[in-house]
């Protein structure tokens, strides 16, 4: 369905991933990893369509990713934690999607930028066969930015908002609104 | 052979060349906007496309000019939008999914009472993707309605949040802790603060258990619902 | 027996404390390497982890060793494991001959430059099983071309180096800080300008550092040899190319650059100073040049560099033993 019928409560996503508790499991130890972390999540090279332009301006000079800890993109799914979909996700390009996704080792945490990746975005209408209608029916995803696509500031709020499920507090100010 | 190590010394003065250029960026400031701290000009965030809302009515700014005629619905190429009627010409439901939504400006540009406009909510990030269901006439109520309307502030998610009631202190949620780093703006509408306040724990609903108020089903929806009867809105979290 | 106690005890401490310097500069060098990129760029670089991002390294770090460890399934059992660490110890190995300091040399051996040539060659093995225990056929074509980059760029290395030996006559690295004058302008530099060209180009491609970092690069090879690494494999990996660069940026500054001497004093903090110019200089040109085609890369070692260094050679043997 397109046009939405009601408004719908949150429910859990349909995909899930679940990660063992570590054998020393000690609070502050954990909330030190945490932190730790939450400061140097390093996103995979993932960008599917034109909300990769707004991650690569978000990595550029004026707003700058590479100031809370993010600038490595790694090439390589072994050595990323954060894996941004943005753009996309074609029929054709999801069992790539999910193998790359296996492929992350464990702490990994996904966000889907861009309405085409929360929900097939413009592209769902009535029979259409070639688009995966958002990314959380393959992955289980944590932070949704939505957008046409997102300015660089919401990729960063989205940034923010994993670094608060991490480790549970949000570390920086809040801007000042808009006209103010 | 010798035109060979002319060529050759060409390049490294080429190389030379380009390693000034950067030395020169080096030196050069920086013209990063630091961005929690600083934000980019109000005349390029006022010119960002965000999810659409309602205008406010000529006569009573509560109300809607829409009259229903569903020319957004059709002209929207996402199938964003749900325009219920009622018995008179004002909409009784009034849904818009931005999910869906490219952001084209069909519908504002069609619709004939000049009903809709863009709003400029920039730094809105969802934990999860019903959310994103939102419901302008509610939004347009919050708007307006209270001692301190703000009619140009952002739609706030309408999904069953705690504090999704900006106007409200946000001390009304019972089991969504304070955000202890953001500093409280007196003006309490931006939406992000909306979304901020959903929780900081790692559960993708982020909401206390007792909050999931009753779906929000103001009105008969086009294909009938087992509800029946329009429930009158009911106020999250209380 | 070999080694009296004094000096055991004394290669013991060193060895530590070069675990120490070792640490200490991959994390310098994370910052720096960072910081002059964003400034290159005109942006910040780290900023917000720590004062001005300066906890931004510990964090990495911190990270890599909390992630999850595993193998690809048919990587080979031993090599996988073993790669990391062979590419990070033979790189101890290799600081103990330089002299940091008038009396701080920590294996005082009088053939140095053969020691740190012969286990420089030992790093290349460490690519070359990363990229074969792996598994992967990024890797291996990853581990080819660093083997090939690495045994083709040592050559003018050490024809660089030697014609300082010959300029010096001892192949002992402290005779050879020593012979060298306090002031900029009696350092080897001026007197084998040709050789220290040679060598810092040789130095970039040793280290598979850009221009020449084709064995690890990103848009060709999604992280060449180093791609099945995660976690504490690739902190090894990064902390030994870290290392790496360090170590050669020594040698440059014992063998050209007047070693520990310098105008006021004469003193191990003036070869830190020249190797993190060095070092600067390298990062410098990292986000400087687009990189080198691989046959370009050969096509420079062995018909540009090759020559040049025999070149230099012949011309310097005649010039200290005939004319001299």
């Amino acid at each position: 369905m397109a046009a939405p019928e009601k408004l719908l409560e949150p429910k859990e996503p349909q995909a899930q991933s679940w990660v063992e508790p570590p054998l020393i499991n000690l609070k502050p130890i954990n909330w030190f990893f945490d932190v730790n972390r939450a400061m140097s999540l390093w996103p995979i090279t993932f960008g599917l369509a034109c909300c990769a332009i707004e991650m690569m301006s978000a990595s550029m000079s004026r707003f700058d990713i590479a100031r809370f800890g993010a600038e490595v993109f790694r090439p390589s799914a072994r050595q990323a934690d954060l894996m941004m979909v943005t753009g996309t996700v074609t029929r054709k390009m999801a069992p790539v999607v999910v193998r790359l996704y296996e492929q992350m080792p464990a702490p990994k945490y996904v966000m889907a930028c861009g309405n085409c990746a929360i929900s097939g975005g413009p592209f769902k209408f009535e029979g259409q066969y070639g688009v995966v209608e958002g990314v959380d029916r393959l992955l289980p995803v944590d932070v949704y930015v939505p957008g046409c696509p997102p300015r660089p500031e919401a990729i960063l709020e989205g940034v923010f908002k994993i670094q608060e499920l991490i480790t549970g507090r949000r570390f920086w100010p809040e801007p000042r609104e808009i006209g103010a | 052979m010798l035109k060979a190590i002319w060529d050759n010394l060409k390049g490294l003065y080429s190389l030379l060349v380009g390693m000034s250029i950067t030395g020169r960026y080096l030196l050069s400031p920086v013209e990063t906007i630091h961005y929690p701290r600083k934000v980019v000009d109000d005349a390029i965030l006022t010119s960002f496309r965000g999810p659409i809302r309602l205008t406010l009515g000529k006569k009573n700014p509560q109300e809607t000019r829409c009259v229903s005629c569903q020319m957004c619905v059709k002209a929207c190429p996402g199938g964003c939008l749900t325009v219920t009627k009622g018995d008179t010409k004002a909409p009784i439901t009034w849904l818009y999914d931005f999910s869906y939504c490219c952001l084209c400006g069909a519908c504002v540009e069609t619709c004939p009472a000049g009903a809709l406009e863009f709003s400029h909510k920039v730094y809105w990030v969802t934990l999860t993707r019903e959310e994103l269901i939102m419901d302008l006439l509610k939004d347009l109520k919050t708007r307006t309605a209270g001692p301190n309307p703000n009619p140009s502030s952002n739609p706030s998610p309408a999904s069953p949040q705690p504090s999704s009631v900006p106007k409200d202190a946000p001390k009304a949620s019972p089991a969504a802790p304070a955000n202890p780093v953001a500093s409280q703006t007196a003006d309490q509408k931006a939406d992000q603060k909306a979304d901020q306040k959903a929780g900081p724990v790692a559960s993708p609903n982020g909401h206390p258990e007792g909050a999931k108020a009753a779906p929000k089903d103001p009105g008969a929806s086009p294909n009938g619902h087992p509800e029946g009867a329009p429930a009158a809105l009911k106020e999250p979290g209380v | 027996m070999f080694l009296s106690l004094a000096v055991f005890v004394q290669i013991i401490v060193a060895v530590l404390l070069i675990i120490g310097l070792m640490v200490a500069n991959a994390v310098a060098m994370v910052y720096m390497e960072r910081k002059v990129a964003g400034f290159i760029q005109r942006r910040p670089g780290p900023y917000e982890v720590g004062p001005r991002g300066t906890l931004q390294a510990v964090c990495d770090s911190m990270k890599l060793l909390a992630k999850q460890i595993y193998r690809p399934g048919n990587a080979d059992l031993i090599l996988y494991y073993l790669a990391p660490i062979l590419a990070f110890f033979p790189v101890l190995l290799l600081f103990l001959p330089i002299p940091f300091g008038p009396y701080l040399t920590p294996l005082p051996v009088n053939d140095g430059v053969v020691l740190i040539l012969a286990f420089a060659g030992l790093g290349v093995l460490s690519n070359l099983l990363a990229g074969w225990g792996s598994s992967n056929k990024y890797s291996l074509l990853g581990a080819a071309r660093a083997v090939a980059q690495t045994v083709a760029y040592e050559i003018p290395m050490i024809l660089a180096l030697l014609a300082v030996v010959l300029l010096s006559g001892s192949m002992d690295l402290k005779s050879i800080t020593e012979q060298q004058g306090q002031w900029p302008w009696e350092w080897n530099v001026v007197l084998q300008p040709l050789a220290f060209f040679i060598y810092l180009i040789s130095l970039v491609a040793e280290t598979n550092r850009a221009p020449f970092d084709l064995p690890e690069a990103e848009s060709e090879l999604t992280a060449g040899f180093h791609t099945e690494y995660s976690g504490m494999g690739f902190a090894l990996f990064f902390l030994s190319e870290y290392a790496n660069m360090l170590l050669v940026s020594f040698v440059a500054a014992v063998f050209f650059l007047g070693g520990y001497r310098g105008p006021i004093a004469d003193g191990f903090w003036w070869l830190f100073i020249k190797a993190y110019l060095l070092m600067f200089f390298m990062v410098w040109i990292r986000w400087t040049f687009p990189r080198v085609r691989f046959d370009q890369l050969l096509n420079l070692n062995w018909r540009w560099l090759l020559p040049l260094g025999l070149l230099n050679l012949w011309l310097t043997a005649i010039v200290t033993k005939l004319l001299v």
